[in-house]
């Protein structure tokens, strides 16, 4: 194991100023946290080399690269080609296209019709299949991509869906913030869900698909409950708008935990 | 030098910091490498790892109140937390931020020295060695969906098309292959978090 680099005291900072922020005891940012850990060492050095980069507009980290600013993508040339980093902003298709366009990289942006928490997200960026990969490499959010590469970079982006229209990209319903988390749990005996949904959310439509050995298919509840009665929620995916797909299997086949935070 | 954490201690600290906030900072320094090799073992990405272990963290700190000992002990509640980022970036392919931007922590690049420490917590060949097994032991299908998806990098869409199955399917397919490679590399209990 490596001795652990500065990096990560500057994450504890980041944590502990939040931590300060949330509980309400006291102002101190990351900046000043970080600034007192480096005070007994070199305060004078720290305060120096802070103020130069001020007053000559550069960052303190050395790098022979140019960096091209946007307000949804942060593009840096490097010694081989350039490097696209997608902000963790919300991005419209249209937005995202010009800023890609006018930094120049090949790009199809194609917006995906979908809800919740993917509206403005980046849903995938891929290149194209049928070109050799050599020359890009994409990393979540990071795309390096090579002086020469033919290809047409692929940037699907969430658009909120017409009314009625399925989601292309589903929506979890049981995540944090979205409308059964923590109404419904992942465990949860399937008529117990039922009940929570109706009180929670009367006007959501529900699909329920059962999985199990004997049974499997989209069928009403009570059927289900009839076959099955042991059933239990698996996981719940908006489709459309108020429309939402539960799925119901034995207890033993769960595929995912009840959120901890419940 | 790593710490060998306990689950009691880790309890006290959370405990400390609803009233001490700087105690979260000790929490991070107890935790943070045992969450980085968790994730990584699990994603083989130092990128997804670290911000898997900050929205980790984040989450844990909204949600401190509801931190109960008498359900389990620090670790036990963390490593829940985890748990459930890590499927969530199995479903939707990168971490959630959503934590770390309630909290306003901002999101720092990390740097190459960052990633090689990442990368230093897990022994590489075991972790290759122990991926090889936990492929061999998926069926044919759900191997030939990771192999698709993660080795070939098809979107959704043509993943379902090669599959022969619907996009939704196919998502369903992946997440299911990755939760089941996951798992056949360790269950995350709270022993895992000694070094």
């Amino acid at each position: 194991v490596t001795a652990r680099p500065n990096y990560f005291d500057s994450v504890r900072d980041e944590l502990v100023a939040a931590a300060v922020r949330e509980r309400g005891a006291g102002g101190v940012d990351a900046d000043e946290l970080a600034a007192r850990r480096r005070r007994p060492r070199a305060r004078w050095l720290v305060a120096a080399v802070a103020a130069i980069a001020l007053v000559v507009g550069i960052g303190l980290v050395a790098t022979d690269t140019q960096r091209v600013e946007a307000s949804g993508i942060d593009v840096v040339q490097t010694a081989t080609g350039v490097r696209v980093r997608f902000l963790n902003v919300e991005h419209t298709p249209a937005q995202l296209q010009r800023e890609l366009d006018d930094a120049g990289i090949a790009t199809r942006v194609i917006a995906v019709p979908t809800g919740g928490p993917w509206v403005g997200d980046i849903l995938e960026i891929r290149a194209p299949v049928d070109l050799p990969n050599d020359g890009i490499r994409v990393d979540l959010l990071d795309v390096e991509i090579d002086d020469g590469w033919q290809g047409v970079l692929e940037v699907r982006v969430g658009v909120e869906a017409l009314p009625g229209e399925a989601y292309a990209y589903t929506v979890d319903l049981l995540a944090d913030g979205e409308r059964l988390h923590c109404v419904v749990s992942a465990g949860d005996p399937a008529a117990d869900a039922a009940a929570a949904i109706a009180e929670v959310d009367p006007a959501l439509e529900v699909h329920w698909l059962v999985r199990t050995s004997d049974v499997r298919g989209e069928l009403p509840l009570d059927e289900i409950l009839v076959e099955e009665p042991d059933v239990v929620v698996d996981w719940a995916i908006e489709i459309a708008d108020g429309v939402a797909n539960v799925q119901l299997v034995n207890a033993s086949d769960l595929m995912f935990e009840p959120d901890p935070a419940c | 030098v790593r710490h060998a954490t306990t689950g009691d201690e880790v309890s006290a600290l959370l405990l400390a910091a609803r009233t001490e906030p700087r105690a979260f900072g000790e929490v991070f320094e107890l935790v943070n490498d045992d969450l980085l090799a968790y994730f990584y073992r699990r994603c083989f990405d130092a990128h997804a790892a670290n911000d898997l272990a900050q929205e980790t963290l984040a989450r844990a700190l909204v949600h401190l109140d509801r931190f109960d000992p008498a359900r389990g002990n620090g670790t036990q509640w963390l490593w829940g937390i985890a748990h459930r980022e890590l499927m969530t970036w199995f479903r939707k392919g990168k971490a959630e931020a959503r934590a770390r931007e309630r909290v306003g922590m901002r999101l720092l690049p990390l740097p190459d020295d960052a990633l090689e420490h990442i990368e230093s917590l897990v022994d590489a060949q075991d972790l290759q060695a122990a991926l090889a097994d936990a492929l061999a032991g998926l069926s044919p299908s759900l191997r030939r969906t990771v192999e698709l998806r993660v080795g070939q990098g098809l979107g959704y869409e043509e993943l379902a098309t090669e599959l022969g199955c619907s996009v939704g399917a196919a998502r369903v397919r992946v997440a299911r292959a990755l939760a089941r490679l996951q798992l056949a590399l360790g269950d995350p209990p709270a022993t895992e978090v000694s070094a």
